[in-house]
Order: C-alpha cells, then sequence, then structure tokens
C-alpha cells in the first residue's frame, strides 16, 4: 500500500472508545486510530504544549526536528531547535487528520465487518477533526496547549480550537485561512472532486488502493489545487509562457513549463495519496462555515477566550487577505486580544509553507508564542 | 515615557476602549494597559512595528489608514490616539473625520509648524526648518502635511469639533516662556489637543 507509506517517525496511537465515536454529519465510527509526531518534551508544569494542524495534503510529520537521518518535514524551517516553534522550548504535537491516508483512521481504514472503508467512510467535518485531536492529547496525556497553530484547512481547524474548547487553548495562530472557503476556492475544490469520481480507475471508490494505479482524476485535482496555491505574479516569473524544449509525442503533447510543472506534481502526488481521502478533507473543507448558526464572525468567535495571531499573505487568492483581516476585526470588535499582519509575498497561499529571506512568519509566531 | 505620553496618560479613563491609530511598536499603549487598566488596539501599516507590538504583548492589526477605517463601527471605542500620526498621511482629513467617529473622543499629538524657530529659519535662511521636531531634509520627511496649531484650531472650528483641552509642548526655557504666557503657536514645538465630537454640554 504504497499511498499509506508514512515516516518511520510517525507512530499511531490507538484511542480507546467507550463508546462509538460520534460523528457532526450523523455518521459513527467504531475504532479510531490516530497518527501523530512529537518533538521536544512536555515541561514539569505540563503548559508548553503546542499544536499543529497540517494543511490539506499534509500529514503527522511536520519536522525532523534536525536529525539528520530524518526526511525533512512539512513544516522543517518553521519547526524545530532554535525555530519560531522552538522544540527546544515547546513540547509540540502533530496528527494526521481524521479522514487522511497517513496514518489517522480514513477511507483507507478496515471497516468493520471486513475490507477498507473506502467510500463508506462517514462524511467528516473539522469539527470531527478537531474532536479527534482533542482525543489524541488525551491520549498523550495533554490536558492544556500554550498555542495551536495551523494554515489553511489547518488553520480553520485553529479557529474551531478556539472556539470548542476555549479552556484548552491560550495562543491560536491562523494562517492563511478564513471563517470559510470563498465561492471560487469551492468551484476549484468541486472540480478537483468531479475529476477524482469521474475517472474509471476510481469505480466510484472502490478501487484497491494497494494496486499501481495511474488515478488521473486525483492529478488533474492535484492540478487544479496548485493553481490556486500559487499566485499570478509567481506563475508568471516562475514559468512565463515558455514552450518545453524537445517536446515530441504529437499535437497535444506537453507543450509549456507550467503544463509540465503541474504534471510533475500531480504524477508526484497520486504516490503519496490515497483518492477517496481526498474527497473526504477536501468536501470537509469545503462544507466548513465558522459562522454556521450565528449572526456574523463575531458572534461565532465570542466563546473564544485565548490570544490570536493572525496571518494572511498579499498574494494569496485562495484565502485572500480579506478572509483573515475579517477574523481579526471581528475579535477586536469582541475585545480580544488579536494581532493581524498581512504579510507580503508573491508565493501566493504556498507562502506559509516556504522560507523566505528573514522569515516574517517565523518572526511574527516566534515573537507571538514567547509573548 | 515622555511628558507628552503621560499627559495623554492623564486623559485617558481608566478601563476605556483605546483605539491608537498609528500605534508605532505599541510601547504608549502597553503602559497605559499597566497604568489604566485600558483595553487596547494599535493599528500600524509596518511589519516590524507590528512585530514589536507582539512582542510587548499589545493587540494591533495592520490597517492602512489612508484608505479610512470602514471596517470599525461608529464609536466602538472610547477614546483615539492620533499622535505624530496625522501630518505622515496621505489624507489628514480622511483619517481625523474617521478618529473621531470610531471614537467618542480623540487625542491628537502634531508638530506645531509656526514654532518661533522655524518660523526664524525660514525667514531669516529661506530654508525649509530642521529642528528637533521635524528632523528632516524637505526630500526625505516623511511629514507630508504640516500645519500650525492656528491652522488646527481653525480647522476644528469649521468642523464643529470641540477642542476639550490644548497643551502646547517646547524644548527650550523661552518655549516654556511662550507657552506659559499663551502663545502656544509660537511657542510650542508641538501640541497634544483633546477632542471631541459631542456637542457642548447643555448646548
Amino acid at each position: 500500500m504504497h499511498r499509506l507509506m508514512r515516516p518511520n517517525t510517525t507512530r499511531i496511537l490507538n484511542i480507546p472508545l467507550k463508546a462509538p465515536l460520534a460523528l457532526k454529519g450523523g455518521g459513527k465510527l467504531d475504532a479510531l486510530e490516530v497518527a501523530c509526531e512529537t518533538y521536544g518534551a512536555l515541561n514539569p508544569a505540563r503548559d508548553n504544549a503546542v499544536l499543529l494542524c497540517h494543511p490539506l495534503s499534509m500529514d503527522a510529520h511536520a519536522s525532523n526536528n534536525d536529525e539528520p537521518d530524518i526526511e525533512p518535514g512539512w513544516w522543517n524551517f518553521f519547526v524545530g531547535p532554535g525555530r519560531a516553534v522552538d522544540t527546544r522550548r515547546y513540547f509540540v504535537i502533530c496528527t494526521n487528520m481524521l479522514g487522511g491516508c497517513k496514518g489517522t483512521t480514513g477511507p483507507l481504514s478496515p471497516r468493520p465487518g471486513g475490507g477498507l472503508y473506502g467510500t463508506d467512510f462517514p462524511a467528516i467535518t473539522v469539527e470531527d477533526m478537531v474532536s479527534v485531536q482533542r482525543r489524541a492529547l488525551q491520549e498523550l496525556g495533554i490536558g492544556h496547549l500554550h498555542a495551536v497553530i495551523g494554515g489553511s484547512l489547518g488553520g480553520m481547524q485553529v479557529l474551531e480550537w478556539a472556539v470548542r474548547y476555549p479552556d484548552f487553548v491560550d495562543k491560536a495562530v491562523a494562517i492563511a485561512t478564513g471563517a470559510h472557503l470563498s465561492p471560487q476556492g469551492l468551484a476549484f475544490d468541486i472540480v478537483g472532486r468531479l475529476s477524482i469520481m469521474n475517472d474509471p480507475e476510481w469505480k466510484q471508490g472502490r478501487y484497491a488502493p494497494e494496486a499501481e494505479l495511474q488515478m488521473t482524476g486525483l492529478q488533474v485535482a492535484r492540478m487544479i489545487g496548485h493553481i490556486t496555491y500559487i499566485s499570478r505574479n509567481m506563475m508568471d516569473r516562475k514559468f512565463g509562457r515558455e514552450l518545453q524544449n524537445g517536446s515530441e509525442g504529437g499535437t497535444f503533447a506537453t507543450a509549456f513549463t507550467v503544463e509540465s510543472f503541474l504534471r510533475y506534481q500531480g504524477e508526484k502526488f497520486v504516490k503519496r495519496f490515497d483518492p477517496n481521502s481526498y474527497l473526504y478533507l477536501s468536501r470537509a473543507m469545503d462544507l466548513y462555515d465558522l459562522t454556521e448558526g450565528h449572526e456574523d464572525i463575531a458572534a461565532s468567535l465570542a466563546r473564544s477566550h485565548c490570544a490570536f495571531l493572525v496571518l494572511s499573505f498579499s498574494s494569496d487568492w485562495l484565502f485572500p487577505p480579506e478572509s483573515s483581516l475579517d477574523i481579526a476585526l471581528a475579535l477586536a470588535r469582541i475585545g480580544r486580544h488579536v494581532n493581524y499582519v498581512c504579510i507580503p509575498s508573491e508565493l501566493g497561499h504556498d507562502a506559509f509553507l516556504v522560507e523566505e529571506p528573514d522569515d516574517p512568519q517565523s518572526r511574527l509566531v516566534g515573537a507571538f508564542l514567547r509573548s | 515615557m515622555n511628558g507628552v505620553e503621560e499627559l495623554i496618560a492623564k486623559a485617558v479613563q481608566p478601563g476605556s476602549r483605546v483605539l491608537d491609530i498609528g500605534c508605532g511598536d505599541g510601547r504608549l499603549l502597553k503602559e497605559l494597559v499597566a497604568r489604566k487598566q485600558v483595553k487596547p488596539l494599535g493599528l500600524e501599516i509596518s511589519l516590524e512595528s507590528l512585530q514589536q507590538c507582539i512582542e510587548n504583548g499589545v493587540p494591533a492589526l495592520q490597517i492602512d489608514i489612508d484608505r479610512g477605517l470602514q471596517q470599525f463601527r461608529d464609536q466602538q471605542f472610547d477614546i483615539a490616539i492620533v499622535k505624530q500620526t496625522l501630518q505622515v498621511v496621505r489624507h489628514p482629513l480622511l483619517v481625523f473625520e474617521e478618529a473621531l467617529r470610531v471614537a467618542r473622543e480623540c487625542l491628537m499629538v502634531f508638530p506645531n509648524f509656526a514654532h518661533w524657530r522655524n518660523r526664524l529659519r525660514l525667514l531669516l535662511g529661506g530654508c525649509m526648518p530642521v529642528t528637533s521636531s521635524l528632523p528632516y531634509e524637505w526630500y526625505n520627511t516623511p511629514n507630508i502635511h504640516l500645519m500650525s496649531v492656528h491652522d488646527f484650531e481653525v480647522f476644528c472650528r469649521q468642523r464643529g469639533v470641540r477642542m476639550l483641552s490644548q497643551n502646547a509642548f517646547g524644548e527650550s526655557r523661552l518655549d516654556n516662556l511662550l507657552i506659559a504666557l499663551g502663545r502656544d503657536n509660537l511657542g510650542g514645538t508641538g501640541v497634544l489637543v483633546h477632542l471631541s465630537k459631542a456637542p457642548e454640554p447643555g448646548t
């Protein structure tokens, strides 16, 4: 099952359930496993725990914590000894989200009664993901978080943490996120999911995950994702309208540099991600709305009482700066402690995953965690 | 805190909601929290300043105040502070009006271009004044909208904005003497004004 591969630094927490775990959408889970990595150590006062919430396509392996023999994690520049999320100072936890395919219970997990869940896996939400993180922390003996940090879909989880478990969290860092995804963002996700579901290999989700499949549907979904992660300027700069040298293979062979970039990303992605998992996670992200059942963002944030750091990136058009600013303004209106910064960047939505010179995200988050 | 900041602290009511428009590193708000238990919020444009606000534990938002403060509601704050900011913005009239919309009262601090030393420098030297309160050359000054205390008084009167108090401050003995004689516009290198849009009580 090559798609399940995860770094051997990740361990699996078996979460004991007294009763089946009830999900927001009405479904139930009889068993729950959570893939988890931790860095640093819990201090005697037990007040230095920091939870990282990963974005859609990442996993629990946020960092190699400067261990040269371990593959770098997806947030290596940001999490480690002496980094913004300093593992000498904090006990850092990162779990694979519910519905993921990197070790936490999801569509690739065994279904009661035999076989794998596939699309029989119950619908999940961001709220469910946070409940599961809460249980995983309990299992680790963590009763309180110094901070919860996340970007994009992980940022939505941060917001959910702040309102659902207000006494559990001292500081919330929500990066490149919003109270909900814009209709434009939804549109791209919808096309991505349609692409997966129209792939003949997908077979209503009943493909054999261990088989060597092309999964062109997931490839295209990932390509669409990448388009939304990069700013227009960045695409201009990185690819321009350059044609590939020596492209052969007929009229519609790969022609543009941007085309080969997207193809490469798509091909790389199917080797490490499960199509069904992608469908569940992207749908959970689309359906999330912090303001659900409330009059406005301010009302939905009223239950929170932690301090917030809200960060956006100037060229992010998936979660544009205004969507972050709206959260910050709502928090300010209800008198919460909030700092908001829009970091100038050309990188688009992906900026929070990339180290920039004198990295502003690292400086701001580092200062916020220490303050 | 310097003298002006002491005066600001005196004018701020304990526990009030304070908006510092152009809050810099946030140290003034931090002081006001410590002394007056205010509920603070700073607005800044510079990333470096916003990082310092975080280090100082002061809540602050990155907002371009030159585009107005429409994100904030009428009287969302009890008092707004506009310290050494009005003269550096592109749209001082907008910032002025917005400050007095989002807060009931406003404390403004700005350099007085009509200070006697500036007048002499311009009259006798024929040059743009470069002084400790206006330490820049014409080509690199952030102060793009300079005014005198007198200009500001007229400006407020025309807009029906009430001046609850006016505190000029100087640097030399002569400055302070002139201020003591009521000649703020001549002796003040700068001024702190306390403004309110509310009509005078009883009228």
